[in-house]
């Protein structure tokens, strides 16, 4: 035996050690965050900066659809656009709302200004991200005229409806 | 009159290249060309339902570039995969040639190049069934008939008879260049890809966290 081979073998088992390693930590890192506890979404003032707010009128029982939203993020602003065009085709029409995450406060304040919707609150204690676990950028949720959850908005399958 | 010289043999190489050796070039360029096709497809589908929501148009020239180098990536991908092998069978002393086998892996990847046109076709049509499933995996039939999580679909998702074959394919080549029966270079095959998969899942899990939609 060589010891070119012998150096194979030992590297060969080195790479199954590492690789099942890598494996077994990635799981453990996955079931551990599956397992954390996390918050329910909740749409209310007192948890973000409000850059800019239009009040509700007295009985208005519309929901409230948030955009996830970064300015770097193209998928964002692709969202924000569908979401923005589907509302009206929505009765009672949605208000719409961005959340602006993962950004510093004067890009924050700066981006406000440009932004079409009727609500702009920033996420500058990253609730969005630490406290209810999301992490996919331009994602739509949906909440009710109290504040509550109510899931997802699945722009794709708004769009196909008649 | 003097001794005989020694008559010196090259080490019999069991497996021959995808194809005869001069064809390869062009063949391989022809299979990177169907994937340049595929990857160009889609970026332009992604690209088309943008511009419609902003209002602005897409590159074209970019997207080319773009694709060009998802088919780079996908070689190097291929080098990877073959020089992972090589690796696993020198630790148990034999021997896979890397560069025949990456020929080979090249060829293979046309099951894929297959599967993924028929999967964005069914995808268009909405026509993905159960037959479909079982031969392109659950992923075909969508989010919402997967019954899963994303983590799942991104890991499983493309399990199926094609996959299979795929895996019979690749340890079938494996076999021949190392001289031993299939058995051996089938298990570490579907092992790789089950592992390969579950990490994968796992990474897409936790790229989307509580986030509900993929």
């Amino acid at each position: 035996v060589t010891r070119a081979a012998v150096l194979a073998r030992v590297a060969g088992w080195a790479g199954w050690l590492i690789g099942g390693a890598s494996i077994v930590a990635l799981v453990w890192l996955w079931n551990a965050d599956r397992h954390r506890h996390w918050e329910e979404p909740r749409w209310e003032r007192a948890s973000f900066v409000v850059l800019r707010d239009r009040l509700r009128a007295p009985g208005d029982s519309a929901d409230t659809w948030m955009v996830a939203y970064n300015q770097q993020c193209a998928h964002c602003r692709h969202n924000l656009a569908r979401a923005a065009r589907l509302r009206p085709t929505i009765r009672p029409a949605p208000h719409l709302a961005v959340l602006l995450i993962d950004t510093e406060a004067p890009l924050a304040r700066h981006a406000a200004g440009a932004l079409a919707a009727d609500q702009v609150f920033w996420d500058s204690l990253a609730v969005w991200r630490r406290r209810w676990g999301h992490r996919v950028y331009g994602e739509v949720l949906r909440f009710d005229a109290t504040g509550r959850y109510r899931g997802a908005v699945r722009l794709e399958n708004a769009e196909a409806a008649p | 009159m003097g001794p005989s010289p020694a008559i010196v043999r090259k080490p019999h190489v069991r497996l021959s290249w995808a194809t005869v050796p001069w064809l390869l070039p062009f063949w391989v360029a022809g299979v990177g060309w169907q994937w340049w096709k595929l990857d160009l497809h889609q970026l332009e589908a992604v690209a088309a339902a943008g511009a419609a929501a902003v209002g602005a148009a897409a590159d074209s020239r970019r997207m080319a570039l773009a694709a060009l180098a998802g088919v780079v990536a996908r070689y190097i991908g291929f080098l990877i995969e073959a020089g992972f092998y090589a690796f696993l069978w020198a630790s148990r002393g034999k021997r896979l040639h890397v560069w025949r086998y990456a020929s080979w892996l090249v060829s293979i990847s046309l099951l894929d190049v297959l599967a993924e046109s028929v999967r964005r076709d069914l995808a268009a049509r909405h026509a993905a069934g159960a037959g479909w499933a079982l031969v392109l995996g659950a992923g075909t039939l969508g989010p919402a008939g997967a019954h899963a999580g994303a983590g799942v679909v991104a890991a499983f998702g493309t399990l199926g008879l094609v996959t299979v074959a795929r895996m019979l394919w690749a340890a079938k080549v494996q076999a021949i260049d190392l001289g031993t029966r299939l058995w051996a270079p089938l298990a570490a095959t579907a092992v790789t890809w089950a592992a390969t998969r579950l990490a994968l899942g796992a990474l897409a899990d936790l790229a989307r966290g509580r986030s509900p939609l993929p």
